[in-house]
């Protein structure tokens, strides 16, 4: 896992049971507020677990917590994937 | 004096609100708001104090109007009054984000750490004495659904004291971190079939199929249960007890006539009907207590266990899309909204009672 197999994706992209550390949240104040409240934030280690069909949530989960992010906010967090990463 | 009792959303506040208090709760309105919250008294040195469970929220920098009337409730508090932080030990870090925010507040604190015969089946350890010695406040390890460790809670309330401990604000996640890492120790866990069961309930390809049974399932307990209390219940009170009192006062009123068609409406037969009479007495009672009633409660029943089960969550998240195109939130099929997007462990502690919840 060395910082030259790692590349950005959004948490969109990424596929379910991916690993990963956020890089960034493309947003303003207030999404980065809502986001801190739920334990996202730059830096935080995350497991994607699940999207849904036709833009739907996204669930990802981090240590012992599971949270659902609407479409609109996962395509602005940003996630440095490590290993081999296919998307 | 009055006692504030803070912590996430979904941590076993109201479970420990509803142990300490006695009778006389109060719930109410925020002024202005449709945002609830209940107030209580505990009796402590002889004393009776208000204690108010304050609306769930993960910080005080709030993000909705649940969250922002907690912070104004703290912020009116009073010289004197104390903070409960009733924290989810099974997840410290989420819960210690608050707990910081609540810290620098500098008002007298008493840390509850609820779910700590949880911690043990999820392989966590928590040093609660070093907790104590680093945050500098009163931390009772409790677990409000059997009523351990209340007592003590009870007792070492009037230890809070405000806490010494010290962070930069934009450190505040690290400070978390740097807490958690000291205080905690999880050991190495294998997967529970309710974690898998959990997982797959919101992958699209099981998750539609297992939404589609629990809500088939659903709607067979609701008419199981719905039908079962009309047929071997409502249905024979009405026929057996309040049959011959209608059918009195119909005799009484003449069996005929504007008024007994009113109130007891129409004699089929001679007799009363309760689904064709279409009387105030008859059908007019029948049909909201006798008919429907059974079913709202059928309805509820099913639905907490849902609820407490850990599955409306996910299913929320499974009709998210849906429900926007509908123009609601996917959460809008949550009884407890406030629960916002973080989803509780697939599992049953079936630690809420049914009264809290409020169908309106």
């Amino acid at each position: 896992m060395n910082d030259a197999e790692a590349f950005r994706v959004s948490l969109v992209q990424m596929r379910a049971g991916q690993k990963g550390k956020i890089v960034e949240i493309d947003g303003g104040f207030g999404l980065a507020q809502k986001l801190d409240a739920l334990g996202i934030r730059t830096g935080r280690e995350i497991t994607k677990v699940s999207g849904q069909l036709m833009r739907g949530p996204v669930l990802l989960q981090h240590n012992n917590t599971q949270a659902a992010v609407g479409f609109g906010m996962a395509s602005r967090i940003f996630v440095e994937v490590h290993g081999e990463g296919r998307t | 004096m009055k006692i504030l009792l803070m912590g996430n959303p979904n941590v076993g506040k109201s479970v420990v609100f509803n142990r300490v208090t006695g009778t006389s709760v109060i719930a109410s309105n925020y002024p202005g708001t449709t945002v609830e919250f209940t107030k209580g008294s505990v009796k402590l040195d002889n004393k009776l104090v208000e204690l108010i469970d304050v609306p769930g929220t993960y910080t005080l920098e709030p993000t909705c109007r649940a969250e922002q009337i907690a912070v104004e409730m703290l912020d009116e508090h009073a010289d004197g009054d104390i903070v409960i932080n009733v924290v989810e030990s099974t997840n410290l870090e989420r819960s210690l984000n608050l707990t910081l925010q609540l810290l620098k507040r500098k008002i007298p604190t008493v840390i509850a750490l609820n779910f700590w015969d949880e911690t043990k089946h999820k392989g966590i350890l928590i040093d609660d004495r070093k907790l104590e010695q680093i945050l500098g406040v009163p931390c009772v390890p409790i677990c409000a659904v059997t009523g351990e460790g209340v007592k003590q809670l009870v007792e070492r309330v009037k230890e809070a004291k405000p806490s010494e401990y010290d962070y930069e604000d934009e450190e505040r996640w690290h400070e978390v971190g740097k807490i958690v890492d000291k205080v905690q120790n999880i050991t190495h866990r294998h997967h529970t079939w309710l974690e898998r069961l959990g997982d797959a309930s919101v992958r699209p390809l099981t998750g539609i199929p297992i939404a589609a049974v629990v809500m088939f399932l659903a709607f067979k307990v609701i008419r199981f249960i719905g039908e079962g209390l009309i047929g071997y219940v409502s249905e024979p009170a009405f026929e057996k007890l309040w049959m011959p009192v209608v059918m009195k006062l119909s005799a009484v009123m003449g069996s005929g006539g504007f008024l007994h068609d009113l109130v007891i409406g129409q004699l089929i037969d001679g007799e009363i009907d309760f689904g064709q009479s279409f009387g105030l007495l008859t059908t007019g009672l029948f049909v909201p207590i006798g008919a429907v009633l059974p079913y709202v409660f059928a309805f509820y029943v099913v639905l907490s266990l849902l609820e407490d089960l850990g599955f409306i969550p996910r299913l929320a998240v499974m009709v998210d899309t849906l429900m926007h195109k509908l123009g609601l939130h996917g959460f809008a099929i949550s009884l407890r909204p406030e629960e916002k997007n973080l989803l509780p462990p697939l599992y049953c502690p079936l630690q809420y009672h049914v009264p809290h919840y409020r169908p309106w």
